[in-house]
């Protein structure tokens, strides 16, 4: 049986959520407290950062890393806004869509120099497979990759300040965190980057690629880091972070959202960039019971958006749905070059969901309605 | 009581020293062996590589004082997930590496262990635990703990076995010896039970 926060709608199986004696997560209570933070006075604090680090036009004062999102858009302006002048830096995502690359063209526009660095194609589909199949990530070379690839641009632009947007776990993190909050380093990746396990050297060791594949899969030596004095920090530390309202600060900007809202979730502006989200989704939902539209779902319950029954209905309507296509791209096209049919895939989705929490009929398999989708045993607590 | 997190440049220290905060736990991260003195309890966590991490242990002077301060003066010491591989006399990974010495055993790639299930381990998994160890307490058997990890421990080689859980094979998730405890799953990551062993570290009684 999943346990829910009392106050939002996220069960206890996230892996470092905890859940207090009144039922409450450390999410919403982190939110609570965010009430106690001095904007006023980070906002000071980011000017000087900044201030230390802006050039006379010998080399750019510091790298974006932009996916094409609201997030990264929002980040550019508000660089650009700060008189800041960025190289943006893209790591093309596993399965591009036209959106994200039409929004990826208007940060351009924005006005800024940009390099985009697209990993070799071929290793990355079998990385796919690999990441699929063994930690049930598919998009596993892509969640490595944009945290390599923009710190190794650093380097070799020599470029030292790497300005991050959110740091995921700030919407989990007390005041007592909020000291390391800032800053992302090799073992913050390690930590909290998503590897699930799977280590660019046992791809290696034990999968059979070789070193010269998977260049831009590694995070640069100490030495390297050390000589051009990289620093990442995260702007969301400095300005309250909101989805919402950065996508329409990047809407107001030439930011395009979708018509209808992203299978899977309720929003339209968020999770534009690859095919392959839909699944990467799924798989959360078949681990721990919760997707998408809960993650959604809860940032906009602790804001004050929606209530917390609104939110259950929302998730029950739209979480965890089987992903038969996304963004439009049918499923069966989305695994073609992982060379996966979509039965071996339901096969792969099936050994990855947590049993405990599903509905199985009387043989004690899971039980599927006609499109696939899986039930789970309770929505709430009652 | 304070707590002391070995920073030794790799591992969970965010998310270990946020679950001991949570529990209201006077808890502070050692940047150096020196600091470590002052703990009255030692939790060495653990991300990674078992030689990298060995390597760096040695070379800061980490696993001197760690001897000391277990075998010498008792201290209890709880190794999370690599931080308890390290507690063994052997790790296997890239070449034969020499840990802490702590528990008797090897560490070993999950399938020379006969792991049939796929590599890496990870997720939430139920834990059977031998009732009397006092890191357990009012957990009740088969809770789910999250694992991440690619090694184990060899239970033919570890006697200090105190907990298993079936993942293709029977493996070790957690070891005692005296005034040490290992576990291979994350507390820290593992709501209510988690919180619940973290809880019970703080409480056992110094050997």
């Amino acid at each position: 049986m999943l346990r829910y926060c009392v106050k939002c709608v996220m069960p206890h199986t996230k892996p470092d959520l905890r859940i207090d004696e009144q039922g409450v997560c450390n999410a919403c209570r982190a939110y609570e407290s965010r009430k106690e933070v001095d904007w006023d006075a980070r906002r000071v604090e980011l000017q000087k950062l900044i201030e230390r680090y802006r050039k006379p036009g010998t080399n750019w004062d510091c790298i974006v890393p932009v996916s094409g999102g609201k997030d990264s858009t929002y980040q550019v302006i508000r660089m650009l806004q700060l008189g800041m002048n960025p190289l943006c830096v893209t790591a093309t995502t596993c399965d591009l869509a036209d959106i994200g690359r039409k929004n990826i063209e208007n940060i351009k526009r924005l006005g800024v120099d940009y390099v985009e660095f697209s990993p070799n194609p071929r290793v990355r589909a079998r990385l796919n497979r690999l990441g699929l199949t063994q930690v049930g990530d598919i998009s596993w070379p892509e969640h490595v990759g944009i945290f390599t690839i923009p710190v190794r641009a650093a380097v070799q632009f020599n470029v030292p300040l790497i300005v991050w947007g959110e740091n995921s776990q700030n919407e989990y993190g007390g005041p007592a965190a909020a000291a390391e909050n800032n800053v992302l380093t090799r073992r913050w990746l390690e930590e909290f980057g998503g590897l699930l396990g799977l280590r660019v050297s046992d791809l290696i060791s034990t999968y059979g690629f070789t070193a010269r594949e998977l260049i831009p899969y590694h995070y640069p030596t100490d030495e390297d880091l050390q000589r051009v004095g990289v620093t990442g920090m995260f702007l969301g530390h400095y300005l309250p972070w909101d989805g919402l309202s950065n996508a329409l600060i990047a809407q107001a900007n030439g930011f395009t959202s979708l018509e209808h809202a992203v299978e899977g979730s309720m929003v339209n502006y968020e999770n534009l960039d690859n095919h392959q989200t839909g699944i990467h989704d799924y798989y959360k939902y078949l681990k721990f019971g919760f997707s998408r539209a809960t993650d959604i779902a809860c940032l906009h319950v602790r804001r004050g958006r929606i209530s917390r029954l609104d939110a259950l209905e929302i998730v029950r309507k739209r979480d965890g749905k089987f992903p038969w296509s996304y963004l439009g791209k049918p499923l069966a096209d989305i695994l073609a070059p992982l060379e996966m049919s979509v039965d071996e895939f339901v096969r792969v989705c099936d050994q990855f969901t947590n049993k405990k929490i599903f509905k199985r009929d009387a043989d004690g398999a899971l039980a599927k309605d006609a499109h696939g989708n899986l039930e789970k045993l309770n929505y709430d607590n009652s | 009581m304070k707590i002391g997190i070995v920073n030794y440049g790799m591992g969970n220290l965010g998310s270990v020293r946020r679950a001991f905060e949570d529990l209201a736990a006077n808890v502070f991260i050692a940047n150096h062996p020196a600091a470590l003195h002052e703990a009255h309890r030692i939790v060495l966590p653990g991300v990674g590589a078992f030689p990298d991490a060995m390597a760096r242990l040695n070379e800061a002077g980490w696993t001197d004082t760690l001897r000391k301060l277990v075998r010498e003066e008792q201290r209890p010491l709880l190794g999370i997930c690599l931080g308890m591989q390290m507690l063994a006399d052997k790790g296997t990974e890239g070449g034969a590496t020499e840990g802490l010495g702590f528990i008797p055993g090897t560490i070993r790639r999950l399938d020379e262990l006969g792991c049939t299930a796929r590599i890496p381990h990870v997720g939430w998994n139920e834990l059977t635990y031998v009732a009397d160890d006092p890191l357990f307490a009012h957990i009740p058997q088969a809770s789910d703990f999250y694992f991440v990890h690619s090694y184990a421990f060899d239970a033919g080689s570890a006697p200090a076995t105190t907990g298993t859980a079936e993942y293709g094979v029977r493996l070790v998730a957690a070891v005692h010896s005296g005034c040490v405890w290992g576990t291979q799953f994350h507390p820290e990551k593992s709501s209510k039970a988690g919180r619940q062993l973290l809880r019970n570290f703080l409480e056992v009684r110094s050997c």
